[in-house]
């Protein structure tokens, strides 16, 4: 957990350096519409050299709060995806 | 394919309430994304919640660089991900703006690789006149070497505690961690989501292929390379993560006087609470979101 100085740190940092937020915009300006089109055609790149699948693979790591047990969460997700779910206690 | 749940040590969570991490499969993107919207409905129904500390790290990587079939066997062989240019991906993903859409900016945990970059140009100003040399000679991959290697960019010596981590290592990317998303992210909506993944997507795909996008990214690294020492990021707490012996975190940059110039009046008061014990570290890092 972070200290209350930690915090106000970075924020007198990030307040005082406004061009560190604007700096890298390259992809920010692309409507959602702009990154599929992008995408897509990344794809057909791969497609065309042989792929047979979508290019790009992605996973995500979710932290959550959940009124529930790790057996409970784990079921849930299994019946939303339809895949079997997997636990440990940490 | 599976899905791993662990449990995670939280300590800011209600009675009854547990603390998890739940850990997608690696799926095609499409899949993954419908994956995500059912979990994400389901957890907004069952009132699940996220908080400041929480994280939606996104794991990306392109397929032909992950795997291969091979000629004689058909079996599938795993390849690296070759000729990837930090420096492009970070520039050309927006690095530091994913984490303020995300309320992220200011979190320690997850301090912009970026910084990397500008604390050795400010501990060595000769960097810059040498990086812009090798700009000036299309030498963009040499400049990448310079700032971002081994020491930089796996996960073994700088542990978590950057916005973007190569594993399993950087002699062997499988794929790219990117740390920035989170907080409230199940307020946000699906797109906003297939947004951000889309912008690495398309950043990762770039910065492993010299042609793509090389304008724009030499553009944004000359404004990078000649804007680096005008910041003062040397004494923020994020430099303390930086690699180089030499980084030392200052003792104390925050100084009142100092703080007294930059702050606008809501944060004051925001700190005002915090010493007063009217709030803890989270909430005001919330208000904070807010006022920023």
């Amino acid at each position: 957990m972070r200290s209350e100085s930690e915090i106000i740190r970075n924020y007198i940092d990030m307040l005082s350096n406004p061009h560190l937020l604007t700096e890298a915009r390259a992809l920010e300006s692309y409507s959602i519409e702009d990154l599929r089109a992008e995408y897509a055609r990344m794809d057909k790149n791969f497609q065309s050299t042989g792929g047979n699948t979508s290019i790009a693979l992605a996973g995500f790591e979710m932290d959550v709060l959940a009124p529930f047990n790790s057996t409970e969460i784990c079921n849930q997700i299994k019946h939303v995806t339809g895949r079997q779910c997997n636990y440990s206690h940490g | 394919m599976d899905y791993e749940n662990y449990i995670n040590q939280n300590t800011q969570k209600a009675p009854n309430v547990v603390g998890y991490e739940v850990v997608t499969p690696t799926l095609p993107f499409d899949e993954l994304m419908k994956d995500y919207t059912k979990i994400r409905s389901w957890m907004r129904r069952t009132k699940c919640y996220t908080t400041y500390l929480c994280g939606l790290h996104m794991n990306i990587s392109l397929q032909k660089y992950v795997s291969k079939t091979d000629a004689n066997t058909g079996e599938m062989q795993e390849t690296t991900i070759k000729n990837l240019n930090m420096f492009k991906f970070l520039l050309l993903s927006g690095d530091e703006n994913i984490a303020r859409e995300y309320g992220r900016q200011a979190n320690g945990a997850t301090p912009s690789l970026l910084n990397v970059a500008r604390n050795e140009i400010l501990r060595n100003p000769s960097k810059k006149a040498e990086a812009l040399e090798k700009l000036e000679k299309d030498l963009l991959t040499a400049i990448d070497k310079m700032f971002f290697g081994q020491n930089t960019l796996g996960p073994m010596t700088g542990q978590y505690r950057k916005s973007i981590v190569a594993k399993p290592n950087i002699h062997n990317i499988k794929y790219l961690e990117c740390r920035s998303p989170g907080y409230m992210y199940l307020d946000k909506s699906v797109e906003d989501i297939e947004r951000t993944l889309l912008t690495y997507i398309v950043a990762l795909y770039a910065s492993c292929h010299a042609n793509e996008y090389r304008k724009i990214f030499k553009e944004r690294l000359r404004i990078f390379i000649e804007t680096a020492a005008n910041t003062r990021r040397a004494n923020s707490p994020s430099a303390a993560y930086s690699p180089s012996p030499n980084a030392q975190r200052s003792p104390d940059p925050f100084s009142v006087p100092e703080v007294s110039n930059k702050m606008d009046q809501g944060i004051l008061d925001c700190l005002v609470s915090m010493m007063c014990g009217e709030m803890n570290s989270m909430q005001a890092g919330i208000k904070l979101d807010h006022i920023i």
